[in-house]
């Protein structure tokens, strides 16, 4: 994923500063991708996603004079991101979404695919594959949002717990606790999917060490 | 706060696969605790999971697109700053002439000023030789005028009287 390299762009930063479009450019590119992501993820809308990743950037520009070089420019611009996200959300209101557990329409259930013909297993894995992603998808993006976002932050962009709680404006010990609550409610709420196996036999399965030594 | 001791290798294995070491660690973990590895191979699950989602692409002139807004956004607000700019100077020359006048008005005050003064010096230069007629005793000149008059007037020649003494 992303590397970090506060000098770099603190530098880069620093260039902003005196108007250098070339510079900042240069930021747009390095973080473009890990941005996108980030509000994919929360909110789930493509359009909406590519619009509010603009408008992160280009507010990350006005608010360029006031970046000050001991804060890094990730943790920065995802506080910028994770505002904007609030903003979108608390704009829009959360709709609820479809349980996890219901049936989706014109999709089978995670059990009924044991029963597939094995000659049509290429095709099987493609629609369970996108299925599952689907389902993690939608329960990632239905977490609570400060549980979503320490848990994007954390995995996604790699930044350490000191950053993620400078962003959040909480601790290190709160930050790990909504990691671990963000986990706690993944498992319980993909257990049907996590438990059936569909998901490691479409993607290849890391084995789990041999306990017995 | 769960201090699970394996809390650490659950992160990780949020992020990447557990390495070889890792591994190690894990396997004797749950040696120790074999109830442990139904919950273990949830997380496993979760991470295998998460990490596989997929990025969303960004589209190709997203760059392009967010300096275009910066540029267009720096018009804008170049546009907004040059009739403020323009309002100050403009401003600033009202000052500055209103300034300019007043020094002028001044200027030509000291310069009548001192002309007057430099008049009344003259006029004061001129009537001090005159100054001891202030000085003379008031009786003095009460017939000032008839002898004034002697002066301005002189009596018409009588010239049968001039002839008589002759």
């Amino acid at each position: 994923m992303m590397s970090v390299e506060p000098d770099e762009d603190a530098a880069l930063m620093l260039r902003v500063q005196q108007g250098d479009l070339d510079a900042f450019e240069s930021l747009v590119t390095k973080y473009r991708q890990p941005i996108f992501h980030f509000i994919y993820r929360t909110l789930l809308d493509p359009d909406e996603t590519e619009d509010l990743a603009q408008a992160v950037f280009v507010q990350a520009w006005k608010a360029a004079p006031r970046y000050q070089v001991r804060s890094r420019f990730s943790t920065w611009l995802f506080t910028i991101a994770r505002n904007l996200c609030l903003n979108e959300l608390r704009r829009r209101g959360r709709h609820p979404t479809e349980s996890l557990d219901a049936p989706v329409e014109g999709t089978d259930s995670p059990r009924e695919h044991d029963h597939l013909d094995t000659r049509t297993k290429g095709v099987e894995d493609s629609v369970l594959t996108h299925e599952l992603e689907a389902k993690v998808g939608e329960a990632v993006a239905d977490l609570p949002e400060a549980q979503r976002t320490a848990l994007l932050l954390f995995k996604d962009q790699e930044l350490p717990y000191e950053e993620i709680g400078r962003v959040m404006g909480v601790s290190v010990s709160a930050t790990k606790s909504l990691i671990h609550r963000a986990r706690e409610t993944l498992k319980r709420r993909l257990k049907n999917y996590l438990g059936t196996g569909d998901w490691t036999s479409a993607h290849g399965r890391e084995t789990l060490p041999d306990s017995r030594g | 706060m769960n201090h699970d001791p394996i809390q650490d290798l659950r992160d990780a294995l949020l992020r990447r696969p557990l390495t070889a070491g890792e591994q190690a660690r894990l396997a004797h973990w749950l040696r120790e605790h074999p109830a442990e590895a139904e919950s273990w191979r949830e997380d496993e699950s979760l991470a295998r999971a998460l990490r596989q989602l997929p990025a969303p692409p960004v589209p190709a002139p997203f760059t392009a697109q967010v300096m275009a807004e910066i540029r267009r956004e720096e018009s804008q607000r170049h546009r907004r700053e040059s009739p403020r700019r323009a309002g100050f100077w403009t401003a600033w020359q009202r000052w500055i002439s209103l300034a300019a006048a007043a020094l002028v008005l001044l200027a030509a005050i000291t310069v009548m000023e001192q002309r007057r003064s430099r008049a009344d010096a003259e006029f004061a230069r001129q009537v001090s030789p005159l100054r001891f007629i202030a000085e003379m005793p008031s009786g003095l000149l009460q017939d000032f005028d008839a002898i004034q008059r002697f002066g301005e007037n002189p009596p018409p020649v009588d010239f049968e009287l001039l002839a008589a003494l002759q």
